[in-house]
């Protein structure tokens, strides 16, 4: 039954009466029986300004042009109109409510009461006006809807939303958009000031067109000192005028009260004039003065002009015309300003130079006038802005630069299979209810992986319950569980995995380990071997843990029977021996002996990170390993979580849990397990040889952190990253041992993380040999925070080295990070994220900083030293024939190889090195002393550099070290190193005895080729070039070989195409300004030399 | 009244220094501008951070289009900051629009202010004679149709150039603040910007003054910054930064914070 339009618009409000009408209006043009509510929306959308139109444009989506969008809503709305049936007979004339139009349909009828309802319910959403009008209308039990309450309902119309919907809008958004209040830019009417702007606001009362220069000047006019403002800058003249404007135009409501009547006087081109011609400039001030008398209102703004005219010369009659302004504003005090504007600060200083005191007889206020506002009239109403508006503010959220890893990790549990997760979470709840033996068979549904983590739980809740009885475990289990289902969610697509025999759910809890070795038994024959060992071994379940799961195998392969039954047995053993309590606390050396075994295994660093029971999968460096890596986590998850469950029961002390739970941790780690520490020792040593007592200690350290005794793990919660402070010289062989551990500990080189602090504001001079050593470039610390590059690099790869060199010279951002980490095991990068660093190795280094066990250093002087190395250039050699830079006599019975003298030095030493190549040992300690002799006796040497060092070292801190930075530097970096497991002092690198052995080698080439009659002299760039390439090739042969190739060739070359002369000697100098083209293979030294 | 525009600008203070410091964003940032920059200040500093009323994370209701004409309502707000505070000195790092900001408070308020840190400073966008800024009035009334005609556009195009160096991270950052802007408050501020004139007034600024100008900023040719070191009147320096962009602070803020650090030690 529609109802008649009179019956409706009782409900409305006026205003929404009027689009009632309006609507009534279309559907009779159109003709129709009956006015809907897509008749109301189209005489809503066809007002000019109307709210559902505004609405619609501030909810618009961008992808569209808003005319565009318009365009297809109202052909929406036509077209939807278009379809409604006409009825000719129900047209216009149709009995009472002929006058009236078409009824209102039952569904707008509807609407209408929806909003009442909702106006009733929402009393508090009433615009003040509906309340008042309410408080009238209190008798009266009818309830008008407002305008906006009624387009509400009107869109909540199915029909309505289904044409907007055509026109790509959202009803909701719509209606969000009512509600909303408009932006306050598009209402310029507005009632309310903002709040917040304090100063503002009696301006904002007193008028609204002043533009803000002019507000500023009237803000000081209108006070009561330093009330004449003089306006500066490039717009203060426009300012000026507008003000001036202002006044004299008199706006409505423009000045404050206080200076109702106020006008302005310019007297600017009269003193101009004045200035120029002389004449009678005090008829200009009487004027004045008159004229303030004459004033009724406020008072007299005297406009004096540009205070460049007063410093333009003509001194005498700027003197009158300001002692006359000064009179001016003493005489009518509180009637009269002054103002004045100058283009430039220069021109006012000027003028205060002249009349130093004038800023004060005047009251002057300087105004900075450095914006032109006439632009603002014409902006705000351009609404084709407004139609381009996206309310998008804050609602980005920062796209952080650093994949944050927690949330990733958080990521991966999020989107994991729900169903997966469902099942996981139930079936636990089966094996509490039921038990193992129904439970299992109620798994062939769920996914492989699934069942098997399940019926290892069941197993394990099994033994729980008739070993233990400890009801807690079942939260326990639970929580396991959860954190399975993760895992499961990675396993999801992998279900080529054999399906669990469920036979074998009977063994009992230490079975676990037997049965995780099941697939690695059967597929590989050695395991099995092993698993005898272990059986043997009755290892403690951690040792078994660090059994060699990391063989992983093709996973398809199908249980073998006989390995498990193999299993079987030992697994009662094993289980036996864990009743007894007899848990063999992990000894590194018993760790080793097992581990010998696996250092075959393929290298995969995988880790389960059980200090955290957070799950870490490094599937970017083996991706066809993933499900193997998951299993393998599965697998330790739950021994070691059993093992903590267990031992208070057995009564072991919190320190063995701590044990044997950070065992089974670390242990299984990566390949961790697969390197020996001694083989860890004899890998170190061969990389870095001269660093034995460092290795060695590093080595301790190493083992000791991973078998759980680290120094900041602690009662329970245990800590598997290990810290290291390298301190002392020799920068490349600290470079070389951390590079060696990420090999040797996490399987490749790309898991070293090198920062070097010191490199951030110096690089390396460009073609060092060392050059490419940095594998860290310069410009990513300029665009990255360090802590934010190893955070980023941390995330990638969490099994890592991190060597930070030169930590002395770390930022305060940096040192915060390091001793978060240190303490928390969390490292902390901007914003306030952190990273886990539980499976990473930090290393420090500092050479400066000397630790508490400072060794002296300073021994003997050296000839090469490492700065000197360090700064060695990647030069092409060259072969040439000179005089002898110093007259060597030349012994008969030994030939010499030396080295010249560094060329910045102001005399050239020549440290005449000889060699007797028939020597001994003995010799060669002979010529090392004569060496240091004739070194002590050059002191020039000495002298020149050893100062110069320590002021280049000054120099570096006093430039890129705040001083306060400066002076906590040996205390923070003393307390990090107290911290860190283990500081290894390193020793100098003994460039001169490594200089030594080559000039023999040289020299042994020299003389097969020449005779012992010729010297040759090595240039001592040359010579540091050489000792650099030594020092950073791995391969021990490698300079050997380009000693006895590419140098042996070159002196063959020599002889042949030089001439000697016996004053000649042969010269090995350096060509500066040819690069090393091509490098000689394994050492960073050319492949041949230049003849000349 | 104090506190509520602290709130409305989103004021905090970070760190725990007895001297105060304030990091003040640029156009088309906001105060997460400074993220990486701020905890190098955090120890020695009591770090002032705000967003100016323009800013994308400020309330767009804020923005009156009246008031925020010129610089001065600016200036008001920031020393309203300050004064709410109970700030009785600072040193004062400023980018772009906020490094004229500075200029003018400290010329109104020179006790406030112990020095001033001007990065992409420039006093005046728009060439003159005599006088290279860097626009053509022609380029910019481009630049404000093109704001005009499709604002996200102009964002995606403008932020690469404004970062100018080849960071990603930054360029995204940056459009980011910038697209939540809304763009009649962005073109508004442009405006106002492109219509300020700070010549004439640098003599004023008597506070010591340090320039930071990059190597290759789009939007601060490098004779700007000599030019302010001329005029400006108390003791300025310039300090080159060995990178590119006019957002140093997003592009290198490892960098920039080192120098600034020198820059507020000296």
């Amino acid at each position: 039954m529609p109802t008649p339009v009179s019956t409706a618009r009782q409900c409305l409000t006026d205003e929404a009466a009027r689009a009632l009408d309006d609507a009534v209006t279309v559907a009779r043009r159109r003709s129709h029986a009956q006015t809907t509510s897509l008749h109301a929306v189209s005489a809503l959308l066809s007002l000019p300004s109307a709210t559902l139109r505004d609405a619609c444009a501030r909810c618009r989506s961008c992808s569209y042009s808003p005319r565009l969008q318009f365009r297809a809503l109202e052909l929406s709305v036509g077209v939807s109109l278009d379809r409604l049936p006409t009825t000719k007979t129900a047209g216009g004339s149709d009995g009472g409510s002929g006058d009236e139009g078409p009824p209102v349909s039952n569904s707008l009828m509807a609407a209408i009461k929806r909003s009442q309802a909702n106006q009733r319910r929402h009393p508090d959403s009433f615009h003040l006006m509906q309340m008042m009008q309410q408080q009238q209308h209190q008798t009266t039990s009818l309830l008008k809807v407002e305008l906006k309450h009624f387009i509400l309902s009107i869109l909540d119309d199915p029909i309505v939303s289904r044409v907007f919907g055509e026109a790509g809008f959202r009803s909701y958004d719509i209606k969000l958009a009512l509600l909303q209040p408009p932006p306050p830019s598009r209402i310029f009417s507005r009632l309310t000031p903002p709040v917040f702007l304090c100063n503002l606001e009696p301006v904002q009362k007193t008028g609204s067109r002043l533009d803000e220069n002019c507000r500023r000047i009237v803000e000081v006019v209108t006070r009561k000192s330093k009330r004449n403002p003089l306006l500066m800058g490039m717009y203060a003249k426009t300012a000026l005028k507008s003000f001036i404007e202002c006044v004299e135009s008199r706006k409505g409501g423009v000045l404050p009260c206080e200076l109702n009547g106020l006008s302005v006087v310019s007297v600017e081109k009269e003193i101009g004039e004045f200035l120029r011609e002389g004449g009678s400039g005090g008829k200009i001030f009487e004027d004045v003065g008159r004229l303030v008398e004459q004033c009724s209102g406020a008072g007299v703004v005297v406009c004096f002009g540009e205070i460049e005219l007063f410093v333009g010369g003509n001194e005498e009659g700027v003197g009158f015309v300001v002692s006359q302004l000064t009179r001016l504003l003493g005489v009518h005090l509180g009637k009269v300003w002054l103002v004045g504007v100058a283009g430039t600060s220069e021109a006012y200083s000027k003028f205060l130079r002249l009349f130093p005191t004038v800023d004060k007889d005047w009251d002057l206020h300087l105004l900075t006038m450095t914006s032109a506002t006439p632009f603002m009239e014409g902006l705000y109403p351009k609404s084709s802005l407004m139609g381009s508006f996206v309310p998008f503010g804050g609602f980005f959220s920062t796209p952080s630069e650093l994949k944050n890893p927690v949330s990733c990790r958080n990521a991966s549990s999020l989107t994991r299979c729900d169903t997966c997760n469902e099942k996981c979470e139930q079936e636990v709840a089966d094996i509490l209810r039921v038990g193992p033996a129904t439970s299992a068979s109620g798994y062939s549904t769920s996914l492989p992986w699934l069942q098997k983590v399940n019926v290892e739980t069941d197993r394990g809740l099994d033994v729980a319950k008739t070993n233990e009885e400890n009801s807690s475990l079942n939260g326990k289990i639970l929580g396991l569980q959860r954190k399975w289902s993760d895992i499961c969610q990675r396993l999801h697509q992998n279900r080529s995995l054999p399906e669990f025999d469920i036979s074998r759910t009977r063994f009992q809890v230490p079975s676990l380990e037997g049965f995780q070795f099941g697939p690695g038994c059967s597929s590989k024959g050695p395991s099995h071997s092993e698993i005898q060992y272990s059986k043997i071994s009755c290892m403690s379940i951690e040792s078994q843990n660090a059994f060699p799961f990391k063989q992983i195998l093709p996973v398809s392969v199908p249980f073998d029977t006989v390995s498990i039954t193999d299993e079987a047995d030992h697994i009662a053993k094993v289980s036996k021996s864990d009743m007894h309590s007899t848990w063999v606390s992990p000894s590194p050396k018993a760790n080793l002996s097992l581990l010998d075994h696996t250092s075959s295994s393929s290298l995969t660093p995988v880790t389960t990170d059980l200090g955290l029971g957070t799950i870490y999968k490094s599937a970017t460096h083996e991706p066809d390993t993933p499900k193997l890596s998951d299993h393998k986590k599965h697998l330790h998850n739950l021994p070691d979580s059993l093992s903590s469950d267990f031992n208070p029961k057995n009564e072991c002390s919190s320190h063995q849990i701590a044990r044997s739970s950070s065992c089974s941790g670390p242990n299984l780690e990566g390949n961790f397990e697969t390197v020996d520490f001694k083989s860890l020792y004899h890998l170190l040593t061969e990389k870095v040889g001269w660093q034995d007592e460092a290795i060695y200690a590093i080595n301790q350290t190493v083992s000791r952190c991973r078998s759980g005794a680290g120094k900041r793990s602690s009662g329970s919660h245990v800590r598997a990253d290990i810290w290291l402070a390298f301190l002392g010289p020799d920068r490349l062989g600290k470079r070389k041992l951390a590079s060696a551990l990420a090999e040797i500990l996490f399987g490749n080189k790309q898991s070293l993380i090198t920062v070097d602090l010191s490199s951030q504001d110096k690089c390396y001079p460009s073609n060092s040999i060392f050059e490419f050593q940095d594998s860290y470039c310069h410009d990513v610390l300029m665009r990255k925070t360090v802590v934010d590059y190893i955070a980023w690099e941390l995330s990638k790869k969490p099994h890592s080295v991190v060597f930070i060199d030169n930590v002395d010279q770390a930022d305060f951002v940096v040192q915060n990070s390091l001793f978060q980490a240190i303490r928390t095991g969390k490292f902390s990068y901007s914003h306030g994220r952190e990273i886990s660093i539980n499976n990473a190795i930090f290393i420090v280094t500092s050479s400066v900083f000397k630790g508490s066990g400072s060794l002296n250093l300073e021994e003997d002087p050296k000839m090469f030293q490492e700065e000197r190395i360090l700064e060695a250039k990647r030069c092409q050699m060259q072969l040439s024939l000179g005089d002898s830079s110093q007259d060597v006599s030349k012994r008969s019975g030994c030939t010499s190889v030396k080295v010249a003298q560094r060329k910045g030095t102001s005399k050239t030493t020549i440290l005449n090195k000889r060699k007797l190549v028939e020597s001994g040992d003995s010799a060669e300690k002979a010529s090392c002393k004569t060496l240091k002799q004739v070194m002590e006796a050059s002191r020039s040497y000495l002298d020149l550099n050893m100062p110069l060092e320590e002021v280049e070292e000054d120099n570096n801190y006093n430039d890129y070290e705040t001083e306060s930075i400066v002076e906590n530097c040996g205390s923070w970096l003393n307390d990090l190193c107290d911290q860190v497991d283990e500081k290894v002092v390193f020793k100098p690198f003994n460039f001169d005895s490594l200089a030594e052995q080559i000039i023999k080698s040289i020299d042994i080439q020299f003389q097969k080729m020449f005779g012992s009659e010729f010297m040759l002299e090595i240039e001592y760039e040359v010579m540091t070039q050489i000792l650099a390439a030594a020092w950073l090739s791995d391969k021990k042969k490698a300079l050997e070989d380009w000693v006895e190739h590419v140098l042996g060739r070159s002196f063959a070359e020599a002889q042949q195409k030089y001439h000697f002369a016996p004053e000649c000697v042969m010269k090995l100098v350096n060509c500066e300004r040819i690069f090393l083209e091509d490098q000689s293979p394994g050492v960073c030294l050319p492949a041949r030399i230049n003849l000349n | 009244m104090g506190s509520s525009i602290l709130d409305a600008l989103n004021v905090r203070v970070e760190g725990t220094g007895d001297k105060y410091l304030v990091l003040a964003h640029g156009f088309g940032t906001d105060q997460s501008a400074w993220q990486r920059v701020l905890p190098y200040f955090t120890r020695h500093y009591s770090v002032i951070l705000y967003d100016l009323v323009c800013a994308g994370s400020v309330n767009p209701d804020h923005f009156d289009y009246r008031r925020y004409t010129t610089l001065d309502a600016y200036v008001d707000d920031l020393l309203n900051i300050l004064e709410a505070l109970r700030v009785p000195r600072c040193a004062y790092v400023g980018h772009s629009i906020s490094a004229m900001i500075g200029m003018l408070a400290s010329i109104r308020r020179p006790e406030l202010f112990s020095k001033l840190i001007l990065i992409g400073a420039s006093p005046r966008f728009l060439n003159d004679k005599d006088y290279h800024g860097g626009f053509e009035q022609g380029e910019i009334e481009q630049v404000f149709s093109a704001m005009e005609a499709n604002y996200e556009a102009w964002v995606n195009g403008f932020a690469p150039l404004a970062v100018g160096a080849d960071v990603p991270t930054a360029v995204r950052e940056f459009s980011r603040t910038l697209f939540n802007m809304r763009p009649d408050i962005s073109l508004f501020v442009s405006r106002t910007v492109f219509n300020s004139d700070l010549r004439g007034i640098l003599g004023l600024v008597s506070v010591p003054c340090c320039i930071m100008q990059t190597a290759r900023d789009m939007s601060v040719p490098e004779t700007v910054a000599k030019y302010m070191k001329e005029h400006i009147g108390g003791k300025s320096t310039i300090q080159w930064l060995d990178t590119d962009g006019h957002l140093p602070h997003l592009s290198a803020p490892s960098y920039l914070a080192r120098q600034l650090e020198i820059a507020l030690s000296q």
